[in-house]
């Protein structure tokens, strides 16, 4: 076993380091045989106590089972020294250097070309019946042909485990739905198709949409931007367990702030930050709004716009630096040995 | 990476595994494997582990000795060491030095249970700091690996549980009917059915085989009711069985070609494989109903390959069921492979049963080259 698992190892070389995430630092190296460029995913060392990673495991869990075009491809896994080791597909650059390169220019149908890359990916997580739970353009990795894939399943779950220890606190908090900003205990494939909306929205305005400085400010965030939300338009939200009143903003029509986005387009970010969770498109119905069959066509993958830098290693996403987003192990409440009932959620909804 | 049907065995397979290759008998095989699997089934239900996960490590469990021998490989350990990577899959984990000390302690208790002495501990955890349990505890972090490994890191499982819940809750059937299907599937994973057949089919064992093996007092008036000859209780599981029902369990027609026998999805082709895998769920509840059933429908009426490679082309959705029985019957024969290994009373009880078993096997057509012997198995135990 151990054989084997060493020549695992020794098929792959690893070169220079090009990302360090909250939990794995990656590496880009080369399929020896093949010279096919690969990147390394080397998850830190975390509960050793307990042996592999969970966080790790769980990742390899659903790239096993997810195999589509847009979605990151595992090609092997090797473990050294009680650490895993994933090796991924290389992708060159992410949509998070794309939006901040200002050199690039977008055109309306280089952006719909990657919402439709992102909802595909989504969706056949969704299909699968994995959350993402943690949707951000710097997630959502670029290959050297252009095609966008969804990667980084360290905090995905399975919408079906009857999952008792759901915890409110996953997805970078910019792109995180009001829902869980409230504490909701039963949350669904929504949450995904929120950030999937802020993004979209990142991407008309080059610039994060929503960017909230805590918690609290992150619902006020969202509602100074889209309104308070009335109890008519979200039943129930109220009554969440970490639910506090804000100020009452109106309601003001996107079009105002997305003044160059056509109809098309801003029916699909509102469908996607709708309040009600319930009522929020699925990942499958948005991909079959007018939008994406009107003009233009999407921008075939090569022609999209791409910088000529390629990934380095980048400093830690801000939440990890002031220590509220380093909850990404603890993400999964078992591993507290007393978990905070009131944040988890005990039931899942998946509408 | 791993092929998506690797892990669905043909009989020869499961009849030449490592094991008995190394020399054990198939019958000394299957009761270590019981062995293992129960002792699995008492630590985890003791930590409380949730249902979802027993059924994942008791089929990572029965993988594994599909790839190593048990000569080599102590069935305690793995068995714990299965359990705890399952919790960690579901995310659901238990502590390694938990299940270390329970499992210690549980060996402990029964010694001194047979020596007829009281217990010195009280409690698992006060035991965790001791040798034996430390080392337990690093030989399963060690086995952690060579487990993954060894499952080609294929962790998610789809759960038979869901489709079970889904057909009763469309039968409206009682509570108890699934309690007692619950506690069928639950012996079901001393057996390893789930090594040869698609989950449609285990959950069609723990579906029917209440019929037979659970005291009638216990059934609701519509579970007994339901005909096991006509096949229209099996829409119930979204099988298309609009086609002629009524010569169901005539298998004169139906006799394949040697060698090409076909298990109902089991993965025979490359597409049937995707296509089952595509609406992949899973769940240890009831959660996800409305998606399961969509599941069941994915895995058995688009089956191109099957229609074109082993079913009579004039009967197509037909088939589909027809050898979906076929299969069940074959799994329940060797689902009651486990009575003898059982406690004795345990036996005694199914003994009284078989004519029932034998009853409600013969509503279900029958596998001409089936290995699987019904009346040397019923026989026996
Ligand atoms: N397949 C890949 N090819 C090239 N670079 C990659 C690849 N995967 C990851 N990276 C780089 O490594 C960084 C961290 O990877 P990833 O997001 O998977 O780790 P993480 O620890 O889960 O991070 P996060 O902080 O986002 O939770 C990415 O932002 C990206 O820059
Ligand atoms: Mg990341």
């Amino acid at each position: 076993m151990e054989q084997l698992n060493t020549a695992i190892m020794k098929r792959y070389s690893k070169e220079r380091k090009v990302g360090e995430g909250t939990y794995a630092s990656v590496y880009q190296g080369h399929c020896v045989e093949t010279g096919r460029m690969v990147a390394i995913k080397k998850i830190k060392i975390g509960q050793f106590k307990d042996g592999l990673d969970m966080s790790a495991i769980r990742e390899v869990k659903f790239l096993q089972e997810l195999k589509h075009e847009n979605v990151i491809e595992m090609l092997d896994v090797f473990s050294a020294k009680q650490n895993l080791n994933l090796v991924l597909e290389f992708l060159t650059t992410d949509l998070e250097l794309i939006i901040k390169d200002r050199s690039l220019i977008f055109r309306p149908g280089d952006i719909k070309s990657w919402m439709a890359m992102t909802l595909r990916g989504v969706d056949w997580c969704h299909r699968n019946f994995i959350l993402h739970r943690d949707l951000k353009p710097n997630n959502l990795l670029i290959n050297d042909k252009g095609i966008l894939k969804v990667a980084d399943f360290g905090l995905a779950r399975d919408v079906a485990d009857p999952g008792m220890k759901m915890t409110c606190q996953v997805i970078t908090r910019w792109y995180r739905p009001p829902e869980l900003l409230f504490g909701a205990r039963a949350y669904s494939s929504a949450v995904d198709i929120w950030s999937v909306g802020c993004i979209f929205a990142e991407l008309l305005l080059r610039t994060p949409y929503l960017p909230g400085e805590n918690d609290i400010e992150q619902l006020n965030t969202i509602f100074r931007a889209l309104g308070t939300p009335k109890e008519s338009e979200w039943p129930g939200h109220t009554s969440l367990p970490s639910y506090i009143k804000f100020q009452d903003y109106p309601k003001q029509p996107l079009e105002d702030l997305f003044s160059a986005a056509g109809n098309d387009a801003i029916e699909l970010l509102g469908k996607c930050l709708h309040y009600n969770p319930h009522e929020r498109i699925s990942a499958g119905s948005a991909l079959r709004l007018p939008y994406f069959s009107n003009q233009p066509k999407p921008t075939p993958p090569p022609l999209l716009p791409k910088p000529l830098k390629e990934l380095e290693p980048r400093a830690l996403p801000p939440d990890a630096v002031t220590g509220q987003g380093n909850n990404k192990r603890k993400a999964d409440g078992e591993q507290d040995h007393k978990p905070d009932l009131r944040k988890v959620a005990r039931k899942i909804d998946f509408q | 990476m791993a092929r998506r049907d690797q892990w669905i065995f043909s009989d020869e397979e499961v009849l030449h595994t490592p094991s008995v290759a190394a020399g054990l008998s198939a019958s000394d095989e299957l009761r270590d494997r019981i062995r293992g699997v129960n002792w699995l089934l008492r630590i985890g239900v003791t930590a409380r582990v949730r249902s979802d996960s027993l059924y994942n490590a008791c089929l990572y469990f029965h993988r594994f000795y599909m790839r190593k021998s048990l000569q080599q490989h102590d069935v305690e350990q793995t068995a714990l060491t299965c359990l705890f990577l399952a919790c960690k899959a579901q995310d659901a984990m238990k502590h390694v030095t938990q299940l270390a000390a329970l499992a210690v302690f549980k060996h402990r208790s029964d010694t001194a249970k047979a020596q007829g002495r009281a217990m010195r501990d009280k409690e698992p955890m006060h035991i965790k700091d001791e040798p034996d349990v430390v080392r337990l505890q690093e030989n399963m972090l060690s086995c952690e690996i060579t487990l993954l490994r060894t499952l080609t890191f294929d962790l998610a499982v789809r759960q038979p549980f869901p489709l079970i819940v889904d057909a009763a809750r469309s039968l409206q059937l009682k509570r108890f009917d699934v309690v007692m299907m619950h506690a069928v599937l639950n012996d079901s994973m001393r057996s390893n059915i789930a090594l040869s057949y698609p989950p449609l089919v285990v959950a069609l064992v723990a579906f029917t085989l209440p019929s037979a093996v659970a005291d009638e007092a216990y059934l609701s008036g519509t579970y007994r009711d339901i005909n096991w000859q006509d096949q229209r209780w099996l829409g119930a599981f979204g099988v298309d069985v609009s086609a002629d029902v009524s010569d169901g369990h005539d298998n004169g027609d139906q006799a394949l070609q040697p060698g090409k026998r076909s298990r109902s999805v089991s993965g025979d082709g490359d597409a049937t494989a995707n296509n089952s895998k595509r609406m992949k769920g899973e769940s240890g509840s009831g959660h996800t109903n409305v998606h399961s059933s969509q599941e069941v429908k994915a895995d058995y009426t688009d089956r191109p390959n099957d229609a074109n490679n082993n079913a009579p082309s004039h009967t197509p959705t037909h088939t589909h069921a027809h050898h979906l029985l076929m299969d069940t019957r074959d799994a329940i024969i060797r689902f009651a492979m486990i009575f003898r290994y059982l406690d004795r009373d345990v036996r005694a009880r199914q003994q009284a049963n078989k004519g029932r078993i034998a009853a409600l096997l013969s509503c279900f057509p029958k596998r001409h080259d089936s290995v699987w012997a019904e009346d040397e198995i019923l026989g026996s135990f």
